[in-house]
């Protein structure tokens, strides 16, 4: 779908990038400061950068070549508020949808559509300069998604909201990545959100891209990386799960992980539904007995594949990675260095994974 | 006759330096606002020259470059068969040149404040560079121009050095209102010189108080929120 090989000169320095991103919705993951947003604008064509960029069947960059930004139709939704002051809220929402229709191009997302799924309809008449910010956040999503962009960037679409005004935006965001099938890079640097939201990861460290893949299959490797920013209260992982019912009077879900049971509080699933979990790295212990008469329920036997110690603020835990037993999921614990050695935990032993709250991501 | 002929001479000039520096103190100040060269400096200072200038010097330059003996001067004696100088031509380009700053700089800071934040949005959103600027920069630009048009207009009726050096004193060519106050108070015509000073003080006065009030009007509603 778009596959860059590039390099950006920024601030005496050079940030590489080379990569496949799948048509689906990839996270852009790192530190502050590593040239996520770089990354971003130069795919966007805002920010110059030398290599090859590809999107489908056109190249966006090659040799001198380059397309300009107006030209590669990237909805892009800045980290900060965007919108024209000048113009007020329809205006704004019109602003690319009008361009589009000059240049005939075929008109996918409608205009009434966008404003009724985004809930604008009481906004349209409003300034930019009366919004709440959760109200800006969804206008400037909004917008981008009607100039009908071949390649959706969110470049932090949350950053700056409080919790509360996050819940009201991860539904819409959720929405349209399912709905729209428009390719979409998410950048974020805290791990849950994407688990929310996307299917591919890209991982990227000083300057680089370190990794790239299923989001199953990198997030768990994350917890020794959250540490190095020490910022481990984000790392967790994600595993795959089948529902298979559903308690009404407990609101509780019952789903199997490959031949083990589990119950996760929720709402009503239709059976036989894939489901995606998130477990936070720091909510999960580890004991080396079954344990009973507790109030944790759902209990997962594993095994030890790889421990990592941790540092920064992580300094005396460290990262217990797992293999779910007849499922091939992976899971990451963090736990304290001295329970590691007092329990004896080493690569290869058969553990008892408790995993005190789990959440179910909307699927992709 | 003397006054209305010299009010009417003065705001033709001004009207039409002023129109001719929007257009083009715009790329100048756009440039000055976002480029990062090596001469920009250097065309800052030049930009800037009149305003810390005697008049009399930049007419005394400008009477040289017009005059016949000069290679501008007789060009121009070749295209059109008159001279530049004492003429309502040479008092426009006086103008234009002496008016620059009052121009160059309230746009200047206006494209400086809104950035290039609104071009790159517009430009995700489809616009082409052209359609982007004119449908961001400048509708947000609005009180700078505004601004500018203003200082530059009230900025030229009120010369007077540069309009004696180059211009001269002839009646409906270059007798601006500020020659025929001088030219009042030289014949002790204290009445005249009375009438046009006072004119020009309420003038000046009422145009600078509409664009301070205007900018307040307009400036915070054209600020996204995160910049206030």
């Amino acid at each position: 779908m778009l596959s860059l090989d590039i390099s950006i000169p920024i601030a005496g320095t050079q940030i590489e990038a080379q990569c496949e991103v799948p048509a689906s919705v990839t996270a852009l993951f790192g530190p502050s400061g590593c040239g996520k947003t770089t990354l971003l604008r130069a795919i966007a064509g805002l920010t110059p950068s030398s290599g090859i960029i590809r999107f489908k069947d056109e190249t966006w960059q090659e040799g001198h070549y380059e397309m300009p930004c107006h030209d590669r139709r990237v909805g892009y939704v800045f980290q900060e508020d965007r919108l024209f002051g000048h113009l007020n809220v329809e205006q704004n929402l019109r602003y690319g949808l009008s361009r589009a229709e000059t240049q005939q191009l075929p008109i996918k997302l409608r205009f009434a559509d966008v404003v009724d799924q985004f809930d604008l309809a009481t906004l349209l008449d409003r300034k930019p300069q009366t919004l709440s910010g959760g109200e800006s956040r969804r206008i400037n999503i909004a917008r981008a998604i009607l100039g009908q962009p071949q390649l959706l960037l969110l470049d932090e679409p949350l950053n700056g909201l409080d919790g509360q005004r996050k819940t009201e935006i991860i539904p819409y965001l959720a929405t349209i990545t399912r709905q729209l099938d428009i390719p979409t890079i998410y950048v974020s640097h805290i791990n849950d959100e994407i688990a929310q939201l996307c299917d591919h990861m890209l991982v990227m460290g000083e300057n680089r891209l370190l990794q790239q893949g299923p989001a199953r299959e990198v997030l768990p490797g994350l917890g020794l990386q959250a540490a190095r920013r020490e910022d481990t209260g984000d790392a967790g992982s994600l595993i795959q799960a089948t529902v298979t019912g559903f308690n009404e009077s407990y609101s509780i879900i019952d789903m199997m992980v490959g031949e083990q049971s589990m119950q996760v509080i929720g709402h009503e699933q239709p059976a036989s539904e894939q489901v995606r979990l998130f477990l936070a790295a720091r909510d999960i212990a580890i004991a080396t007995a079954r344990p009973r008469q507790l109030s944790i329920r759902n209990i997962l036997s594993a095994k030890v594949t790889r421990i990592a110690p941790l540092s920064g603020s992580a300094r005396g835990l460290v990262a217990i990675h797992l293999e779910v037993d007849g499922s091939g999921e992976s899971l990451c614990a963090h736990i304290s260095k001295i329970a590691q050695e007092d329990l004896g935990l080493k690569p290869g032993a058969e553990v008892y994974a408790l995993i005190k709250s789990a959440r179910i991501s909307p699927p992709a | 006759m003397t006054e209305l002929s010299a009010i009417w001479l003065t705001a033709q000039l001004a009207g039409l330096t002023t129109l001719v520096l929007l257009v083009l103190a715009t790329p100048l100040a756009w440039w000055l606002a976002h480029s990062q060269h090596r001469l920009k400096p250097a065309v800052e200072a030049i930009t800037a020259i009149p305003l810390v200038m005697p008049p009399t010097v930049l007419g005394f330059y400008l009477l040289i470059l017009f005059s016949p003996d000069n290679p501008l001067g007789s060009l121009w004696i070749e295209l059109t068969g008159s001279s530049l100088a004492f003429s309502f031509t040479g008092l426009v380009i006086a103008s234009l040149i002496y008016s620059l700053p009052f121009m160059v700089q309230p746009l200047t800071a206006a494209f400086t404040q809104i950035g290039r934040q609104p071009l790159e949005t517009a430009a995700t959103l489809g616009a082409k560079p052209l359609d982007a600027w004119r449908t961001t920069v400048l509708p947000m630009a609005r009180g700078g121009y505004l601004t500018a048009a203003v200082l530059t207009f009230a900025h030229t009726v009120g010369e007077f050095g540069i309009v004696l050096m180059v211009g001269g004193n002839l009646a409906g060519e270059t007798r601006v209102i500020s020659i025929v106050i001088y030219e009042s108070v030289e014949t002790l015509n204290y009445g005249q010189a009375h009438m046009l000073s006072a004119g020009l003080l309420a003038f000046s006065f009422s145009v600078l108080l509409c664009v301070y009030y205007a900018n307040r009007q307009l400036a915070p509603s054209l600020l996204p929120r995160s910049s206030r």
